[in-house]
C-alpha cells in the first residue's frame, strides 16, 4: 500500500454549506492548537500521563462530526481530540481533563484518552483498541429499540481492525441491520507498525464485503471529501444498515508523547506535512471564494484565542478533592 | 491485709446435688464479712472436702463438682506451694458467658510446661490472647488443651473467671472498681480485697457536676473572664446600729439583721448611683429604675441568688421580711426560677464564717457586687482617747468597663454613710 | 407456598422485569428459540418477541460490548454468556468497559447491565465449562458479584440485579436449576449486598455461598446430631458488595471460621473473606486459625469420580468442621 492514499472525487455530491465549512475551518484550527498546546505542556513538564494526537488528521475526525445531526452519537478513539471538538464537546472541559482538574469534562479522572461528553452525545474515547465496536453496535441496538432517528458513528484506527472485536462487532451490526458508520481512520499506523505490515489487502475498506455491508474509502486529508463520504455513511446507516468507511491520512506525530519514530523515514513525515488538511480547506475555501483571507484568518486567530481562554481556565482549575477518588466507582 | 483464712460457716449444698453456675455452694465467715461463696461451674457436688466450722486457708480446694458418678481425685488437705484454684472444675461447661464451651481441662501449674515456641513465646489464638491481656494472666503458665500446642479461649478463660476473690469482688462493686483491670497481688495474680482496698486509697472521688454547679461554673468564670474587675474596701462604723439593734430586740417582736440594714442601705444608695444598678450587655449599659437585690444565699453544695425587687421603694421591716421570707424558701428550693432573675446589684455576706476581707465575683450582667465581712470591735482614736467601737468591713468588686474607681469609692462611701448615721427607718 | 425451581425463578424474574420496564431486553446465544443451553429463558421469545428476547452470534465479545453500548444509552441489558468459563471471551468488555466507563468518565453515566453466567462443576463438561470464575471478576472494581443459593434468592437477587443502576454479574449454579424452593408470587427483591444467616450457631461459623450452602447445612446438621455443636451458616448471596458486617459480626461471635466454596482456594474469594475476618476486630475472638475447605487448585476433570474429588463435599466440611472444633 503507498504512502499516497488514493483520491475520492468529490464531484458528483452535494457540498457541505458556506457555514459548515467555515465551522470545519475552525474546529480543525481548534484541534491543531489545542494539541500543538499540549504537546507544549508536555515539553514543559507542566502535565503527567500520555496524549495521543491526530495532527494532520483534522479532517478525518472533523469532516465526519461536520456530517453529523445533533442527535447522533460518537464512539471517539484514545486520538479523539478533533472528534470530540467536532462533536460540540466544551473545550475548556477539555482542557481541564487533560489536566487532571476537578473541572475537567471527566472531573480529571479519565484524562484526555477517555474524553467523553454524554451530553454532547461523545459516547468517550477508548484506551483498549477496538473496544469500542461492539459497544458502538449496542448504542446502535439501544437506537433501533427506542426507535430513535439517530445514527452512531464508531472511530477506530487501521489497527484496531485486526482485533477480533472489529470482526465481532461488524458482523452482529450486519445481521441486525442496525444504524451504525464504523469509520476507520486509516493514519497507516498500529503505534509503531505500518499498515501494509499488518495488513495484507491494499484497501481497508474491502473487508465490508466480509459482513455483506458497503465499504469504501475516501481521502482523509481532504475535509470536504470526507464529509460528503460521511453524508452517504450515515443515510447507509440510517436507511438500510451498517457500512464501513475508511478515511486515510497519515499520523504525523508520533504514537504518544514518547516516540521517537526509530520506526519510520523522516522525509515522508515531511511530505504528509506539507498536505496539511487545514491548510487544504483553506485553499480550497479561498479558490471557491467562499471566504476572504480575513475571514480565514479571523477564524485562526479566534482558534488560538479559544484555547488560550481553554488553557487559562484549565491552569486557574482546582485538583480533584482527594476524596473524588472514591465516588462513581458505582451507581 | 489479704485475707488468708475462712471459716465455714455453713455448706448450701450436700454432695450429690446438682449445682449451677452461679448457685451458692457455701458461706464462709472471714474478719471481716460472713459471705457466700458461688459455684463457678455447673455440675454436681462430689466432694465437701471441710466439715462446717473449720477454718480454711484461702488456697486450700474445698469441694469438687464434676459428673454424676464420677470420682473425685485423692485430696492432700495442706495447699501445696504451687497454689490451685479453691474451687476445682471438672465440668463441660464451664463458662457458660464465654464462648469456649468445651473441654476445661486446663489449669494453672509450675507444671507439665506448656508448649512454647524455641524464641519463648506462647502460641495462643487471639481470643486466648485477649483475654489473657485482659486479665493479666501469665499465658506461659496455663498448659493448653489442643493437639496443636496453641492456648485456646477455654484453657483461659477458668484460669481468668476466677481472678478475683468473692471478698474483692464485693469490695470493689461498693468502690465502683472494675477489680479485673487492677494487678492482683494473692496467688496466681488473683486480685484480693488488700488490692482493691489499696486501689480504692489512692484514688480521687469523681464527683459529676451538679446542673447547678455547672451554671456556677459558667458564669463564675464567664465574669472572670469577661469582666475587668476591681475590689474597693472599706470599714463602717456600726456601732450605731448594733445599739439600735439591740434596743429593738428590747421592745421584742422581729429584728432586721444587721445584712437586711446592708441592704436597707445598699438600695438606698443604688437609687443615686444608677450606673451601680445597672446591666452591661452587648457593649450597651442598662441603667435600670429599680433596685432588683440579689441576695448570695449557700444552699447545699452551691449558691443561689434570688432577688428581691423592688427594694428601694420598701421599708426596713418590709425589706427585712421579704428577704428573710425569701432565703428560708431558696434553701428549701422552694422558689420559682424567676425568683432568680432580673437582679441588678448583688449582696454577698461571709460574716457569719468570721471572713474579714474577700473579693467577691461580679454576678454578670451586672456591674458591681457588695461583699460584707465580718464586724469586728475595734480600737478607734476620737476625742484624744481610745474608744471600742463595731467595725463592719465591706468590699465592693466593680465592673471597671462601666465604674471607675472613684465612682464606686463614692458609692461605697455613701453605704458606709447610712449605715453610720443610723436613724431608726 | 407454591415451590418452583431456580430456573423457573430465573425465569420468571427475566419475565417480570421485561414485563415492567421496557427498557430492559435480553440477548446472549441461543436463549430465544432454543431457550437457553440450560432452558432457563425458554418461552420468553414467545411473550416478548425478538426484539426484546435476541440472539446472538456467537461473539461472547459483541455481546459484552453491545451490552454496554446499550446500558450508556438507555437500556437495560441482560445478556447470558453461556458458561461463567466463557467471561474469558468477553473479559475486556466486562472487566475495561463495563466496570470502569462511569469511573473514567467522572460519572456521567451508569451502566444497568446484568451478565447471567452459570458456573460450577458437576455436569461432566470438563475444564472449559464447569469454573467457577468469581474470583477473577470480584477483583474489578466497579461490577458486583451475585451468588444465589435458593430459588427464592436467585429470582429476588435477579430482579434486583435487573434494577441495579451497575454492572452486575450474575452467578448461577448449574447443579441448582433443578432445585425446588418456596417462591413469592408477588413482586419482590432482595437487596444485594445482603447476608442470610440460613442456620444459627454458636460455636462455628460457615461463610458459604451459591452450590456450597446446601452442603455446609448438611454437614451442620450432622455435626449437630452427632458432636452436639453448633454451627452457624452464612449464605453470603452477593460477593460484591460483601456484607462485611454480617461476616464479622458471626465470625466474632462464634470465634472460629470455616470458609467453603467450590472455585479454586489459591487467589480465590475465601481469602478475601479471611483476611476481612483477620482484619477486623473479630480477629481478637479468633479461637482457632481461620480454615478455608475450597476446590482443588486444579481445572475440573472430566471423570466423575475425579470431578467430584476436587470440590468440597458434604463429608469433607463435616471433617473441617470437627476439626476446626478440636
Amino acid at each position: 500500500m503507498s504512502t499516497q492514499p488514493p483520491h475520492t472525487t468529490t464531484t458528483d455530491a452535494p457540498l457541505p454549506p458556506r457555514d459548515t465549512l467555515l465551522r470545519m475551518f475552525l474546529q480543525m484550527s481548534q484541534t491543531r492548537c489545542f494539541e500543538e498546546t499540549a504537546a507544549r505542556l508536555f515539553t514543559q513538564g507542566k502535565v503527567h500521563g500520555t496524549a495521543h494526537f491526530c495532527i494532520g488528521e483534522e479532517a478525518a475526525g472533523i469532516g465526519v462530526t461536520a456530517a453529523l445531526e445533533p442527535q447522533d452519537l460518537i464512539y471517539a478513539t484514545h486520538r479523539g481530540h478533533g472528534q470530540s471538538i467536532g462533536k460540540g464537546m466544551e473545550i475548556r472541559r477539555m482542557m481541564a481533563e487533560f489536566l487532571g482538574k476537578a473541572t475537567g469534562v471527566c472531573k480529571g479522572k479519565g484524562g484526555c484518552m477517555h474524553i467523553a461528553d454524554l451530553s454532547a452525545g461523545n459516547l468517550g474515547a477508548n484506551g483498549i483498541v477496538g473496544a469500542q465496536l461492539p459497544i458502538a453496535v449496542g448504542a446502535a441496538l439501544s437506537t433501533r429499540l427506542q426507535k430513535l432517528d439517530r445514527v452512531v458513528i464508531c472511530f477506530f484506527g487501521d489497527g484496531a481492525s485486526n482485533e477480533g472485536t472489529f470482526h465481532e462487532a461488524l458482523n452482529l451490526a450486519s445481521i441486525w441491520k442496525l444504524p451504525v458508520v464504523f469509520l476507520c481512520v486509516n493514519n497507516q499506523y498500529g503505534m509503531s507498525m505500518h499498515v501494509g505490515d499488518h495488513v495484507n489487502v491494499p484497501d481497508l475498506s474491502v473487508r465490508a464485503a466480509a459482513y455483506g455491508i458497503p465499504g469504501w474509502s475516501a481521502d482523509g486529508n481532504d475535509a470536504v471529501a470526507v464529509w460528503q463520504a460521511a453524508r452517504r455513511a450515515r443515510e447507509i446507516a440510517r436507511t438500510q444498515g451498517p457500512c464501513l468507511l475508511v478515511a486515510n491520512t497519515y499520523r504525523i506525530m508520533g504514537h504518544s508523547k514518547s516516540d521517537n519514530n526509530a520506526y519510520r523515514d523522516k522525509a515522508v513525515i515531511e511530505q504528509w506535512k506539507a498536505r496539511c488538511p487545514i491548510k487544504r480547506l483553506r485553499a480550497w475555501l479561498l479558490e471557491r471564494g467562499l471566504a476572504s483571507e480575513q475571514e480565514l484568518d479571523a477564524l485562526s486567530a479566534r482558534a488560538r484565542h479559544d484555547i488560550d481562554d481553554a488553557l487559562a481556565f484549565a491552569e486557574a482549575s482546582p485538583d480533584p478533592e482527594p476524596a473524588a477518588a472514591f465516588t462513581d466507582v458505582y451507581a | 491485709m489479704a485475707m488468708e483464712t475462712g471459716v465455714i460457716r455453713r455448706w448450701l449444698k450436700r454432695p450429690g446435688d446438682t449445682v449451677a453456675v452461679g448457685e451458692p455452694l457455701l458461706e464462709i465467715e472471714t474478719d471481716k464479712v460472713t459471705m457466700e461463696v458461688e459455684a463457678e461451674a455447673s455440675g454436681t457436688l462430689l466432694a465437701a472436702l471441710h466439715p462446717e466450722g473449720a477454718t480454711v486457708p484461702v488456697t486450700e480446694t474445698v469441694a469438687w463438682l464434676g459428673q454424676p458418678g464420677e470420682t473425685p481425685p485423692a485430696v492432700t488437705t495442706r495447699p501445696s506451694s504451687s497454689p490451685s484454684p479453691a474451687v476445682r472444675i471438672e465440668d463441660e461447661n464451664a463458662d457458660e458467658d464465654d464462648q469456649a464451651a468445651t473441654r476445661p481441662s486446663s489449669s494453672l501449674s509450675s507444671s507439665p510446661a506448656p508448649a512454647r515456641a524455641p524464641d519463648g513465646r506462647v502460641p495462643a489464638t487471639p481470643a486466648a490472647r485477649r483475654l489473657a491481656r485482659e486479665r493479666g494472666l501469665d499465658l506461659a503458665r496455663v498448659t493448653p488443651s489442643h493437639p496443636d500446642g496453641a492456648l485456646r479461649l477455654r484453657d483461659v478463660a477458668p484460669l481468668a473467671a476466677r481472678r478475683v476473690t468473692p471478698l474483692a469482688r464485693a469490695l470493689a462493686a461498693e468502690a465502683g472498681l472494675d477489680p479485673l483491670a487492677l494487678d492482683g497481688s494473692g496467688c496466681g495474680g488473683k486480685v484480693t480485697a488488700a488490692d482493691i482496698t489499696r486501689a480504692v486509697a489512692g484514688r480521687p472521688r469523681r464527683v459529676p457536676l451538679s446542673g447547678m454547679r455547672r451554671l456556677i461554673a459558667e458564669r463564675m468564670a464567664l465574669s472572670r473572664r469577661e469582666i475587668p474587675d476591681a475590689t474597693l474596701a472599706l470599714s463602717a462604723d456600726v456601732t450605731d446600729l448594733f445599739a439600735w439593734r439591740e434596743r429593738r430586740k428590747r421592745a421584742g417582736g422581729s429584728v432586721p439583721s444587721v445584712n437586711d440594714a446592708v441592704l436597707y442601705a445598699v438600695a438606698a444608695a443604688l437609687a443615686e448611683f444608677p450606673f451601680l444598678n445597672a446591666t452591661f450587655e452587648q457593649g450597651e449599659i442598662l441603667c435600670w429604675p429599680d433596685v432588683n437585690l440579689g441576695v448570695a444565699v449557700a444552699v447545699d453544695n452551691g449558691l443561689v441568688v434570688p432577688v428581691l425587687r423592688g427594694a428601694q421603694r420598701l421599708t426596713l421591716d418590709a425589706l427585712s421580711d421579704l428577704a428573710r421570707d425569701t432565703v428560708a424558701q431558696a434553701r428549701a428550693g422552694k422558689l420559682p426560677p424567676d425568683a432568680y432573675l432580673g437582679g441588678t446589684f448583688t449582696v454577698t455576706n461571709l460574716g457569719m464564717l468570721g471572713i474579714a476581707h474577700f473579693t467577691p465575683i461580679i454576678n454578670p450582667p451586672q456591674t458591681a457586687i457588695l461583699g460584707v465581712c465580718a464586724a469586728e470591735e475595734r480600737p478607734v482614736r476620737r476625742g484624744g482617747r481610745t474608744v471600742w467601737r463595731t467595725s463592719l468591713p465591706l468590699c465592693l468588686t466593680h465592673d471597671h468597663r462601666v465604674i471607675d474607681g472613684a465612682l464606686g469609692a463614692a458609692f461605697l462611701n455613701r453605704v458606709k454613710k447610712s449605715l453610720e448615721n443610723w436613724r431608726s427607718p | 407456598m407454591r415451590e418452583i425451581t431456580y430456573a423457573q425463578a430465573i425465569r420468571e424474574a427475566l419475565a417480570e422485569e421485561l414485563r415492567r420496564d421496557p427498557a430492559v431486553f435480553f440477548m446472549g446465544e441461543d436463549v430465544a428459540a432454543y431457550g437457553g443451553a440450560f432452558g432457563v429463558s425458554a418461552g420468553l421469545l414467545a411473550e416478548f418477541g425478538p426484539e426484546r428476547i435476541r440472539d446472538t452470534p456467537i461473539s461472547e465479545a459483541a455481546i459484552m460490548g453491545a451490552a454496554v453500548g446499550a446500558a450508556m444509552t438507555g437500556l437495560r441489558p441482560v445478556v447470558e454468556i453461556m458458561f461463567s468459563d466463557f467471561v474469558s471471551c468477553c473479559f475486556d468488555g466486562l472487566c475495561n468497559q463495563a466496570a470502569k466507563t462511569r469511573y473514567m468518565f467522572g460519572g456521567q453515566t451508569a451502566m444497568p447491565l446484568v451478565v447471567r453466567a452459570p458456573a460450577g462443576s458437576g455436569t461432566g463438561a470438563a475444564g472449559q465449562h464447569s469454573q467457577s470464575p468469581e474470583a477473577w471478576i470480584c477483583n474489578v472494581p466497579g461490577l458486583k458479584v451475585v451468588a444465589p443459593s435458593t430459588p427464592h434468592d436467585a429470582k429476588g437477587l435477579l430482579k434486583a440485579a435487573i434494577r441495579d443502576d451497575n454492572p452486575v454479574v450474575f452467578l448461577e449454579q448449574k447443579l441448582l436449576y433443578r432445585t425446588k424452593g418456596e417462591v413469592p408470587e408477588a413482586d419482590y427483591t432482595v437487596p444485594l449486598g445482603q447476608a442470610a444467616c440460613r442456620r444459627d450457631g454458636r460455636h462455628l461459623t460457615v461463610l458459604t455461598y451459591g452450590r456450597m450452602v446446601a452442603r455446609c447445612l448438611e454437614a451442620a446438621e450432622r455435626l449437630a446430631a452427632e458432636d452436639g455443636a453448633e454451627a452457624e451458616v452464612l449464605d453470603l448471596r452477593t460477593l460484591v458488595p460483601l456484607d462485611r458486617e454480617a461476616v464479622i459480626a458471626s465470625a466474632r461471635k462464634t470465634g472460629r471460621v470455616l470458609i467453603v466454596h467450590e472455585a479454586c482456594q489459591t487467589g480465590g474469594f475465601g481469602g478475601e473473606l479471611a483476611a476481612v475476618v483477620a482484619g477486623s476486630d473479630a480477629f481478637f475472638y479468633l479461637d482457632a486459625p481461620v480454615r478455608r475447605l475450597c476446590g482443588a487448585d486444579t481445572p475440573i476433570p472430566y471423570n466423575p469420580t475425579l470431578e467430584a474429588s476436587v470440590v468440597p463435599t458434604t463429608d469433607s466440611i463435616a471433617a473441617a468442621l470437627r476439626d476446626l472444633l478440636r
